[in-house]
């Protein structure tokens, strides 16, 4: 039963996540309705807690690459678009490192 | 503080700048109304010292503080909550209208699943502008449950 959440919330959050990074268009907001549906759908019957967990973290990753990193720019005229910007896709500062450190 | 902006009214007519003169019936109109509304005095107070500076369409602000006065929601009732919820449910692609009643169970009786019962429960709080908690959400399995959780939740009773 506590899987059986996990799995809603993460449909949810995808579904709110598609509905701020799309918004105002309708045709994307339409097919990555459609995807989202149709890719839990087809795992509806998995029954091995194992391939759960993993398409749950899967699906929580594409909300984070979709919530951090997909712009919305808007085609206003010949070879200009306009940039939606949202809060989330700020990033924190990063401070200047002269070495190549670790990749955090 | 009523009395103290009529008092500006009056300092204003006394001495009449073509530039202050626009904003004087402004300000009338503005004083007149908030002595009836005092909760509202400290936003017109505010809202004079920014019009002075802007003062391009005095009657258009006017006009938006008047309004503003009556901008609020129709108080809801159990009727148009579950008129509302009706409404947002026979717009889901996956319902069939005319099967639809407000007894009627999301999975046993219109064939839905869990996913679609989520998405139901989204399009609801969209329409109701409030965050229903998933633990809850999943009890919510007839029109008639939703309607009776969003009158709790926003205190409307019969």
């Amino acid at each position: 039963m506590e899987t059986r959440l996990k799995v809603l919330s993460v449909f949810k959050a995808l579904h709110r996540t598609r509905m701020a990074v799309f918004k105002d268009d309708n045709r994307a907001l339409t097919a990555a309705r459609l995807k989202i549906n149709e890719e839990f759908r087809k795992n509806k019957n998995e029954t091995s807690e194992e391939n759960i967990k993993k398409m749950i973290q899967m699906g929580s990753d594409v909300e984070v690459v979709l919530r951090e990193d997909v712009v919305q720019v808007e085609h206003i005229r010949e070879n200009t678009v306009l940039l939606r910007p949202r809060e989330s896709l700020l990033k924190d500062n990063v401070p200047y490192c002269d070495q190549p450190g670790k990749k955090s | 503080m009523a009395a103290h902006v009529l008092q500006q009214c009056v300092r204003l007519i006394a001495r009449p700048t073509p530039r202050l003169c626009a904003s004087n019936l402004a300000l009338r109109v503005a004083s007149a109304s908030t002595v009836a509304v005092h909760g509202r005095l400290s936003y017109v107070a505010d809202s004079r010292r920014t019009r002075w500076l802007g003062q391009s369409q005095v009657s258009m602000s006017v006009a938006s503080v008047l309004c503003r006065q009556y901008a609020d929601l129709p108080p809801l009732t159990l009727e148009s909550i579950k008129d509302r919820v009706m409404y947002v449910l026979k717009l889901y692609d996956k319902i069939n209208p005319e099967k639809l009643q407000t007894s009627s169970h999301f999975m046993k009786d219109l064939g839905l699943d869990s996913l679609d019962q989520v998405e139901i429960i989204m399009a609801m709080e969209d329409e109701f502008g409030f965050e229903i908690p998933d633990v809850e959400a999943e009890k919510l399995m007839t029109p008639d449950e939703i309607v009776q959780y969003i009158a709790d939740k926003q205190d409307v009773y019969e």
